[in-house]
Order: structure tokens, then C-alpha cells, then sequence
């Protein structure tokens, strides 16, 4: 029973969009209304089955989907030519991941209620991309995973172009090609383990009993880990991120940064680093290095900006890269903590994107100069715009905080100078961060009020009541982590047993 | 009655954050706003029945204490934290005037703020304040005080910004927010040094204080040390942030941008003191030393001095007392200095009673001049508000340390123990030799002369404000009266406590109830400090004679300056000055000076970095797009061209195939060509 139900957790969005094809577009309520009622349903059936995954906790699953503690297995022949399966399943890891998910494709159907153009196409390709989103945390087979990660630079493509704003041709553009770049080493890693797994499988649990030949991983590894890497703004490739945000209409800048950008990261972790563990731990001391980049880099840039979404987009690539950090630092502590944080983290550019997209909607410009003392205007908008803020840097109580440390603490286990300075330059930049935000909210909220904002409404019930949810989200994974944490512990365990149990074969040349 | 779950005294003002949120929320939208004597009422009730609790606990406290764990918050292998409180000694002193005096200023706040439309918003941050306060100082653990810590930075954040109408206040609260994170850096890498030192639990109080039992005993404290003392250096970085202390302190004068109740209760008697508590707290620790506590005891004389001076010459009522505070937090730092953490928590406690009271006192002043806090426009308020005047002169008498009154108690003692507890250091000379300096000696002489100073500035303030002739306009003076009763009453309060609290640990008449209250939480760090700083016992009248013939000379001075002098009327409208007195104050230099490099780096990292990277990245599309072009151009329909060009096409690498294999020699005449064309360019050039 609950198998099925996870099954149809990617299937509840394509026959959503299947069934409103015969509704016409003029008819938007009641178009809006079964996205709605969709995306609810998906969310109900997610938040059950992880209080299932959680109930169940880390008793050991059946045979096939060992090592990894999968539930809801479900493996069906489907390219019998080559070999390609349909394996779908989830650990706790994925299952949290796809609760965040379901948040934000809730919120952000709430959120796009007023947006122009056709409104069928829109929530038709919203959902679309949210089927490819839950694909890709769901299919532990390599092919379906790929067709997944593929469907959704696509999807972002069409709603930047034809829904978003501003520079939004270049912007999705920019986005989609940098993707398609980062695909192209991905599928040509995949071939590669394929043919030098030697078990004719492309499944992940099948890949990850055997151990790939040192040769292959060495040039493998650094493609792939750029590959995904790409996607979650990595230093060299993170320009695509602020342009194509600020680009995209506010839905997809949530599920762009809040999802998206996370599977970049869970695809290192999950696919790059759990079947090539051996070069994970040549390479990723070099990834460390870039890292400075990110966690520095970030803030500072944010400092300058003018314009909200380029601040999130920056402060986004600051955060993303402290996952990398606790994944690089390949400890127990960081490889949670990394995990904390993307969960932590999509709540949180969620909350950023949805409240800016409020305020956007209203004022018409998303630029801090030109506005001021909108809090007395809008005072629930504004606060939830605070809370964010907050839980951006790091404030107690929220999941920020809980998230970041642990990946310190995690980091600075690591035995290595290069990550303990990177992660001190991280805590550094902790008052950057709190620079930028507050002065962003500043500018923005307080000071005298622009009489063209006179006329300014505060959020509806319906906008209310997203902030509402995901301040509550962030509010409870930082209050009780514990509950979070167990489910990660368990999951996260047999990764972490496999990269341990790596020997590292002496190369010459290259790291050591 | 002593099995009262610890939990409640949090709880309280939690509830109360959460019910007048929620009024607040509910009732912006209306014209009116809720009902005043509702929202006070619940204002009040709050925190005075988390004081109801924390009074039946201490009357009832056994003498190791009352822990209690909630639940656990963090487990991951490396880290394990509790939701746990620690109800001894130390947080028992801590809590009882941190919600007594937060209950009186609630109370007094109804009055202060009455007919302000965010008055329902205000009470929800000050429950919040206090919520986080407790949990600060409840807590088992230094996660949980962290949660605290940036709680109450949060509060002191939202309360300075709260007339957000004016961007001054939001950038004086910003300032608070960003120094303040600074120190927090601090205290964040000192737990992660702390963790590295001694693994998953010793966040907890009671294990770091075995924890640290076992190195003192165990003899391993020179294998830690380097680590330790970076550890001490850095906590001790978080509480200069948070105590305002040289160099993070230019954010409290700013500060004062925010209501006076706030500035009585957050920056004055509780929040800014949670550094000297966190010093006191990890006593044991700061004890083994030796570095750590000549720089926590210096750096505290330095701010003492240095906030005194300017205290001088401020003349926004409010910033003469913040500078005040500081000045005290540095007395509080140096008794930390010399491992008299009781000491320095006794100055604590009575200093909150009578800066608690004089900030009350400056607040009834300003309401009852409708805003102004300029004391050259002040004067003569002694006949008109005679009951805020007889507040202000009784905290004055404490805070100069006028025999029997609070401060006498606690700043003399801090000043006795500074010689009888200070190190003497020998200073090696550079030419060889070396003499021993009696730093316990410098200490004191300083700090004798800061509290001249003290009675100088607070005469000052006294004088121009109580004295003289009304100096403001005509039509101000009609509309002067004393403030109501609900304000008067907590000030009446706390000036009892100004003057009886210091009673607490008279050592002259042989009271040590309130040392001997702190001794078994301190008393294991001071034993060890006092072993190693080499203790010499002193005679207590001395001190108290030589404390009090200070405070005279400075009030007299300060009478003989001000009492007659002209004081010329201010030319600005009377606004409160923002940095009036800068040139004294050096570090607001220095902090623009990090400012500058910090804008230097965004600028490099945006710049030069980010913009170069993409420039190069459009680089490679316009080339890309260059040969695309180029390509497209060839891709013309004319037929004859188009077989024109491929048959040059074909006939240029059939040439090419055979010169490269050799088949075809290449003619003398292109040599013989090649060789004209250089020696024709060699002739031109």
C-alpha cells in the first residue's frame, strides 16, 4: 500500500496536467484550484510516508535494497535493451528530500495564483518539473535518474522565457545551457560506469558492490562531482544562478534554489561520491580549495547588490557551498551535516524567494534603493521577509543554525589544515552575511515610505498562510532537529560505511 | 514547594511572547489597537510569576543545586547537547534580578509607553527578551546559552529598531546586531576549540567543570594549554561583544536609540551583564589562565577609563549613563581579571538595581519633557520632579560608592580584591634584567581614579539635569510634570535596592551571605586562581576609606565645575547628538576602519573576480558565436560559388597532403621568394 502510494507521489503531477488538458485556459479558478488540490495531495502523501520512514527507522530492509536501507523498493525491467530498469526507493535522506520538495511545489503553486500569461501552461509545466524533481530523489536506477535531471532544466527553460522577468531570454538561456553543460559530463560519466561496472546494470545499489577500477574513477570521479556540482553553483559555475533567478517568475526561483540546486548536491553525495569513494577522497580536498570561493565570495558579492533576488541568489551560493563543505570534509558529523542543510536550506531560500516575490508583485521593482518603509505597509510580508533573514544567518532556533554548526563541527574533525581554514573563513563570513541581510532589510522595510507605496496591501490569506508554513518548518527543524536527524543517521550510514571502508590506492601524480 | 519544574520560569514569559504576538499581529490591522490595559496587564503578569517561581526555587535550593534535562536537542556522534537547566547559585543570583527587575520595567513600560502604536509589539519583545535571558542563564550547557545569547542579541536588535520610522534607529540597531556577531564568531569558534579539546558532552557546565578538574589534577594542563588559553581568548572575544568591551563597544551608545525601558533593562542591568556571567560561569577554565585573565583584567580597566572620559563630556542624558555602563562592565572584567568572579558578579547585581534606576529616573526626565534628552536644556527639574530627582541623587550616591549605599559595597570590594588577588608580573627588560611589575597596583591606582572620575561625570549629569536654572523654551516648562504612578513605584523599588542591596556582602560588618551563596558554584575556579595568583590578605578599611575619599573628591570636583557654570545653549535643533564626543571615543575610527577593507574586498570580490570570470566566460561564447557566424556567412545559395569554393576546398588539401608526405617537392622559387620578402623587410626596418 504504501509502495503504491510512493509511486504515485511522481505520478499525482503528470495526470494532474493530463487531466486539465481538456479544461479551457480562460478557465483559470478552477485550473488553479486542481493544481492546488494536487500539489496538497502529493504533500499529504509525502509528509505520511515520512512519518512511516520514521516510525519504521533503521531496521534493515529487504535484500535487494541493501546497502542501503531503501524503502518502498520497487524494481520493474523497463529498457530491457539496455538493461535499464525502473528502481524507485527512499532512505530517509530522500524522503525528507522530497518532503521539502513537496512544501515548495505547494508553496509555490500558492504563490504563483496571480501570475500573467496562460496560467494552464504555467501549472501545467510547474507540475511537470515537479515530477522530474520527485524522479530524480526517487529512482536509484541511473538511466531513470538521468531522464529525470534532464526533464527539468527543459521545464525551467520554457517558465523562465515565457513567464519571468527582466532580462529573462539571457537568463534562461544562460541557466539552461550551463546545465545542459554540466548534463553532458554527467551521462558521459554514466556510460563510463556502465561499461566498467562489468555487471550490466545500471542500478546503483548493483554499481555499489563493486569497486571501479582506480583509472576510470580518477578521470570519472572530478566530471561527474563538476557535473552536479554545476548545478549547485560551485565556485567556476555559479554565474547561471544569480542571472537565471532573477529571471525566473517566483515559483521557479523557489523550486530553482530551494529543490533544485539540492539535487546537485545529492547527486554528489548519492551517485559521485557513494560509487566512486576511493577518488572521492583524492579529489575532494581540491574541491575544498574552490569552496573558499563560494563561502567568501558569496557574502561579499551579496554586499554590493542591489537588486533582492541577486542577494539571494548570492547568499544561496555562500549556503550551498557549506554543504560542499560538509560533504568534502567526508566525516560522520559533516556528510549530516551537508544533508541538515539541504533540507535546512530549501526551507529557507523558499521563505526568501516566496516573500520576495510578494513584495515584487506589489512594488514592482526588486530593487532595495528604491524602496523603504514598506514594513508599515505590508508588516506580515515584511517579518516574514526578517524571519528569513534571520534564519539566513544563522540565528538559534532556527534550522540554519543547527545545519551550520554541525558542518563546522563535522569540518573541523577533518584532519586537515586547508579545511579548517576554510571552515573558520566560513564562520567569518557568518558577519558578513549578517551584513548584508540587515542592511538589505533596512533599505527595504524601514525609513521613510515612498509615497507611490501608499497603496500598498499587506499579503492575503493565501500568501499568509506559505510564510506561515515554511517559518514553521524552519522553526521546527531548528527547535527539534532530533527528529530530522535520526532519519539522516541512519540513512547516511551506509554512505559514510562505504567511503570509510575505501582504501586509497597510491597513484602517482595526482593528490596523495 | 521546592519540586517546581525548572522549565516553568522559561516558560512564562514564552507564553507571554507568543499571546502578545499573536495581539499584536491580530490588532495592526485595526486604527485603534488592542486595549492598553489589557496587553499591559499580560505584559506584566508574565514575567512576574516566572519571578514567583524563581523565588519559591531559591528559598528552597540545596546547596549542590537543581538540574533538570528536558529532553535532548542535539545527538550526533561528535555532539551531544541537552535542553537542560542548572538552577545554583550563580544562575539562582542571576535570575532573580534579571526577572525582578524585568518585572518592574514591564511595569514601568506600561506608563512609558502609553499611546504608542506598536504598544502591544513592544511587550512581545520584552517577554521575548526575557524568555531568552533565562534560558541564557538556565541553561546546562553553553549550545543552550549560545540559543540565549543570540536571543537576547536578537530582542536588543528588534527593540533599538523600534521606531523604525527613523533610519537612524535601524542603523543604530543594525551596528548592535553586527558588532555583536562579531563577538558571537568568538564564542562559536571557542566552543568548537572547546569540542576539540574535550569531545561530544563537555559543552555541558558540569562535565566541563570535571572536565576541567581533571586536567588541573591530572597535570596535563601544559599539553592543552596553547589550545585552552586560544579557547579562553576567544569566549572571552564573544563577552567583549556582548559586555561591550574594548574593542566591540561602540555599539551600546548607539544603542540608546531605543525606548528608555529597554535601555534600563537590556543595556544597562541584564543583557550586557551575560559576558560577566559567561566568565563566571566557565571559572574554572578562565582560572588556569594566567594570559587569559591579565587581558580580560587589562582590557576591563582600559574600557573602565576610557568610557569614564567620555562619559565627561556627553550630553544626551541617555549616552552619559550608557557610557556609564560601560565603564562599570570594565570594573565587573577586572574583578573577572583577578579571579574574583564572585566579586564581579556582586557588582553585578547592585549595579543593575542603580543603573536600572537611574535610566528609569532619565526616562521619567525625558517623558516628562516630551522627548528631550539634552541636558543643556534640562535644569532645575529638582522642584518640579521632585520624587524622579530623589531617585536619580539616591543611585548617584550608589554608583559613586557614597558609604552604605549599594556601589560602596561592590565597587570597593572589587578595588581591594584588584591588590589582593593581582599578579605580580616580572617584565624582563630588553637591555637585560628584569623588574617585577605589581600589576595588581596598576589595576587599582587606575581604577581608584575611574571612580573619581564616575562622580565627576554622574555630578555632572546630576547637576545639569536637577540643578540650576530651567534652560529649555518658555512654553516646554508649563507642560512638565512627575511621571505616573505606575512608573514612579518600580523606580521607588529599585532605589531600596540601590541602596540596601549591597548590604548582601558587607565584609566590614561581617555579612558574606551573598558569597557564600555564589561559593559552591564559583568556589572551586577562585580556590585555584587565588593558588595561583598568590593571595595577600589586605585590610578592608583601607580600601573603603580611599573609595570613599574618591568619590567625595569627584563630586566635589564636579560641584566646583558645574554647579556654577554657565552652560551655553546648544545651536542644533537639540537632537540627540550622534557621535558628539567621537574624537575621545577612537574606536568608532577603528571600526570604520574594518568597514573600509571590507567594502575593498566586495568590491575585489565582485569585480575583480566574479565580473573578470564572466568576462572570460562571454569570451568563449563570442567565439563561439564569432565562428558560428563566420560558418553561417560561407552558407550562401549561388551554386557556382559554392562549387567554386569546395573545389579550392578540395585542391588546398590534396596540395597539402602531397608537400607533407613528400611526393611533390616544394620548388626553389617559394625559397628563393621567402628569402626576398625577408631581406625586403629587413631593409625596411
Amino acid at each position: 500500500m504504501d509502495t503504491i502510494l510512493f509511486n504515485l507521489i511522481w505520478v499525482i503531477p503528470l495526470v494532474t496536467v493530463l487531466a486539465c488538458i481538456p479544461i479551457p485556459a480562460a478557465r483559470e479558478r478552477l485550473l488553479r484550484g486542481i493544481h492546488t488540490a494536487s500539489a496538497t495531495l502529493v504533500l499529504g502523501i509525502v509528509c505520511y510516508l515520512t512519518f512511516r520512514v520514521y516510525a519504521i527507522g533503521s531496521v534493515s530492509a529487504n535484500e535487494v535494497a541493501a546497502p542501503l536501507l531503501l524503502r518502498f523498493f520497487t524494481d520493474i525491467p523497463w529498457l530491457s535493451m539496455f538493461n535499464a530498469h525502473y528502481i524507485v526507493g527512499a532512505d530517509g535522506l530522500n524522503m525528507l528530500l522530497l518532503a521539502l520538495t513537496a512544501f515548495i511545489v505547494w508553496a509555490g503553486v500558492l504563490v504563483s495564483y496571480r501570475i500573467k500569461g496562460n496560467q494552464k501552461v504555467f501549472f501545467a509545466l510547474i507540475q511537470i518539473l515537479a515530477t522530474s524533481v520527485y524522479g530524480v530523489y526517487m529512482s536509484f536506477d541511473l538511466v531513470l535518474f538521468f531522464v529525470f535531471y534532464e526533464m527539468e532544466a527543459l521545464c525551467m527553460y520554457l517558465m523562465i522565457a515565457c513567464y519571468g522577468s527582466g532580462k529573462r531570454d539571457y537568463g534562461g538561456k544562460k541557466l539552461t545551457l550551463t546545465l545542459a553543460f554540466g548534463s553532458s559530463m554527467i551521462l558521459a560519466t554514466l556510460f563510463g560506469l556502465y561499461f566498467e561496472g562489468g555487471v550490466n546494470s545500471w542500478s546503483i545499489m548493483e554499481l555499489s558492490k563493486v569497486t571501479l577500477p582506480m583509472e576510470f574513477q580518477m578521470w570519472a570521479f572530478p566530471l561527474m562531482f563538476m557535473g552536479f556540482a554545476v548545478s549547485s553553483s560551485l565556485f567556476p559555475f555559479h554565474f547561471w544562478s544569480p542571472d537565471g533567478h532573477s529571471a525566473a517568475p517566483t515559483a521557479v526561483s523557489m523550486l530553482a534554489a530551494g529543490v533544485m540546486m539540492k539535487m546537485g548536491a545529492y547527486g554528489c553525495l548519492r551517485v559521485a561520491m557513494f560509487l566512486m569513494p576511493e577518488a572521492a577522497k583524492i579529489w575532494l580536498p581540491y574541491v575544498v580549495a574552490l569552496l573558499i570561493f563560494n563561502v567568501v565570495l558569496g557574502p561579499f558579492i551579496a554586499l554590493r547588490h542591489k537588486d533582492l533576488k541577486y542577494i539571494t541568489a548570492y547568499s544561496s551560493i555562500s549556503h550551498l557551498g557549506l554543504i560542499f563543505l560538509g560533504l568534502a570534509a567526508l566525516t560522520p558529523v559533516g556528510l549530516r551535516g551537508a544533508s541538515l542543510q539541504m533540507i535546512s536550506h530549501g526551507f529557507l531560500t523558499g521563505l526568501f524567494f516566496a516573500t520576495i516575490g510578494m513584495i515584487y508583485e506589489r512594488t514592482h521593482t526588486r530593487d532595495i534603493t528604491q524602496m523603504g518603509g514598506i514594513m508599515r505597509k505590508m508588516p506580515f510580508l515584511g517579518v516574514g521577509f526578517v524571519l528569513a533573514g534571520f534564519a539566513g544567518l544563522g540565528l538559534p532556533g532556527f534550522s540554519g543554525f543547527i545545519a551550520e554548526s554541525t558542518i563546522f563541527i563535522g569540518a573541523f574533525q577533518q584532519d586537515s589544515t586547508l579545511t579548517r581554514i576554510v571552515t573558520i573563513l566560513a564562520i567569518l563570513s557568518i558577519t558578513t552575511t549578517a551584513v548584508y541581510i540587515l542592511q538589505t532589510a533596512n533599505r527595504m522595510l524601514h525609513g521613510p515610505l515612498p509615497q507611490k507605496y501608499e497603496s500598498l496591501t499587506d499579503g492575503c490569506f493565501r500568501e499568509k498562510l506559505v510564510i506561515v508554513v515554511l517559518v514553521a518548518c524552519l522553526l521546527f527543524i531548528g527547535i527539534c532537529p532530533g527528529w530530522i536527524s535520526d532519519m539522516l543517521d541512519w540513512s547516511i550510514a551506509p554512505i559514510f560505511a562505504k567511503i570509510s571502508a575505501a582504501t586509497q590506492p597510491v597513484i602517482g601524480g595526482i593528490g596523495g | 514547594m521546592t519540586n517546581l519544574p525548572l522549565w516553568l520560569i522559561p516558560l512564562f514569559p514564552l507564553l507571554g511572547t507568543i499571546l502578545l504576538g499573536t495581539i499584536a499581529v491580530v490588532s495592526s490591522g485595526s486604527k485603534k489597537g488592542a486595549a492598553e490595559n489589557i496587553v499591559g496587564g499580560l505584559a506584566v503578569i508574565f514575567p512576574a510569576m516566572s519571578f514567583a517561581c524563581v523565588t519559591v526555587l531559591a528559598c528552597g535550593m540545596p546547596e549542590s543545586g537543581i538540574r533538570e534535562t528536558l529532553c535532548n536537542w542535539i545527538d550526533f556522534p561528535l555532539l551531544h547537547v541537552d535542553i537542560g537547566f542548572l538552577f545554583d547559585g550563580l544562575s539562582r543570583i542571576m535570575l532573580l534580578f534579571v526577572t525582578g527587575i524585568g518585572t518592574l520595567i514591564a511595569l514601568y513600560s506600561i506608563g512609558y509607553m502609553h499611546g504608542d502604536r506598536g504598544f502591544a509589539r513592544f511587550f512581545a519583545y520584552i517577554n521575548l527578551f526575557l524568555f531568552s535571558m533565562i534560558v541564557l542563564v538556565l541553561s546546562d550547557n553553553l549550545l543552550l546559552t549560545f540559543f540565549g545569547w543570540e536571543g537576547v542579541g536578537l530582542c536588543s536588535y528588534l527593540l533599538i529598531g523600534f521606531w523604525n520610522k527613523d533610519l537612524k534607529n535601524c542603523k543604530a540597531a543594525n551596528k548592535a546586531f553586527i558588532v555583536n556577531r562579531v563577538g558571537d564568531i568568538g564564542f562559536l569558534l571557542g566552543m568548537l576549540c572547546l569540542l576539540s579539546i574535550g569531545g561530544a558532552a563537555v559543552l555541558n557546565y558540569d562535565i566541563f567543570n570535571q572536565f576541567m578538574q581533571m586536567i588541573l589534577n591530572g597535570g596535563h594542563l601544559d599539553l592543552v594549554f596553547t589550545l585552552l588559553t586560544l579557547t579562553g581568548v576567544l569566549f572571552f572575544v564573544g563577552c567583549t561583544g556582548k559586555s561591550a568591551q574594548i574593542p566591540l563597544l561602540t555599539w551600546l551608545p548607539d544603542a540608546m536609540a531605543g525606548p528608555t525601558p529597554v535601555s534600563a533593562l537590556i543595556h544597562a542591568a541584564t543583557m550586557v551583564t551575560s559576558g560577566v556571567y559567561l566568565v563566571a560561569r566557565m571559572g574554572k577554565m578562565f582560572c588556569m589562565l594566567p594570559e587569559v585573565l591579565l587581558l580580560i583584567a587589562f582590557v576591563g580597566m582600559f574600557t573602565a577609563l576610557w568610557a569614564a572620559i567620555t562619559g565627561l563630556f556627553q550630553n544626551d542624558i541617555k549616552k552619559v549613563l550608557a557610557y556609564s555602563t560601560i565603564s562599570q562592565l570594565g570594573y565587573m572584567f577586572m574583578a573577572a581579571g583577578v579571579c574574583a568572579f564572585d566579586a564581579s558578579i556582586f557588582h553585578v547585581f547592585t549595579h543593575a538595581f542603580f543603573k536600572a534606576a537611574l535610566f528609569l529616573g532619565a526616562g521619567a526626565v525625558i517623558h516628562s519633557l516630551a522627548g528631550e534628552q539634552d541636558m543643556r536644556k534640562m535644569g532645575g527639574l529638582l522642584k518640579k520632579t521632585p520624587v524622579t530627582a530623589c531617585v536619580m541623587i539616591f543611585a548617584f550616591f550608589a554608583i559613586v560608592g557614597f558609604p552604605g549605599f549599594a556601589g560602596f559595597w561592590s565597587k570597593d570590594l572589587i578595588l581591594e580584591k584588584l591588590v589582593s588577588n593581582g599578579p605580580v608580573i616580572a617584565m624582563p627588560f630588553a637591555l637585560g634584567g628584569s623588574v617585577n611589575v605589581p600589576v595588581g597596583m596598576i589595576l587599582y591606582v587606575v581604577g581608584l581614579a575611574t571612580a573619581v572620575i564616575t562622580a565627576v561625570y554622574m555630578g555632572r549629569l546630576i547637576i545639569m539635569t536637577f540643578f540650576g536654572e530651567y534652560r529649555g523654551s518658555k512654553e516646554s516648562e508649563a507642560h512638565i510634570h512627575e511621571a505616573p504612578a505606575v512608573m514612579l513605584i518600580p523606580m521607588v523599588v529599585l532605589t531600596f535596592g540601590s541602596i540596601f542591596a549591597g548590604y548582601l556582602w558587607a565584609d566590614m560588618i561581617g555579612i558574606t551571605f551573598f558569597k557564600d551563596s555564589l561559593a559552591a558554584a564559583l568556589g572551586g575556579a577562585e580556590a585555584v586562581g587565588e593558588s595561583i595568583l598568590s593571595v595577600h590578605h589586605v585590610n578592608p578599611v583601607l580600601f573603603a576609606v580611599l573609595g570613599t575619599l574618591a568619590a567625595l573628591l569627584g563630586m566635589f570636583i564636579a560641584w566646583r565645575v558645574y554647579a556654577n557654570k554657565k552652560i551655553p545653549t546648544p545651536k542644533d535643533s537639540g537632537a540627540p547628538e550622534g557621535s558628539a564626543a567621537a574624537w575621545t571615543f577612537v574606536w568608532d575610527y577603528i571600526h570604520v576602519g574594518f568597514v573600509f577593507p571590507v567594502r575593498v574586498i566586495a568590491w575585489i570580490c565582485d569585480v575583480v573576480v566574479d565580473k573578470f570570470l564572466q568576462a572570460f566566460q562571454w569570451t568563449l561564447g563570442a567565439i563561439g558565436e564569432i565562428l558560428g557566424d563566420g560558418a553561417s556567412t560561407f552558407q550562401v545559395r549561388r551554386v557556382r560559388l559554392q562549387l567554386a569554393l569546395s573545389i579550392t576546398g578540395v585542391a588546398l588539401i590534396v596540395l597539402v597532403a602531397l608537400f607533407a608526405e613528400g611526393i611533390v617537392g616544394i620548388p626553389d622559387f617559394v625559397f628563393k621568394l621567402i628569402d626576398s620578402v625577408k631581406s625586403l623587410l629587413g631593409r625596411v626596418i
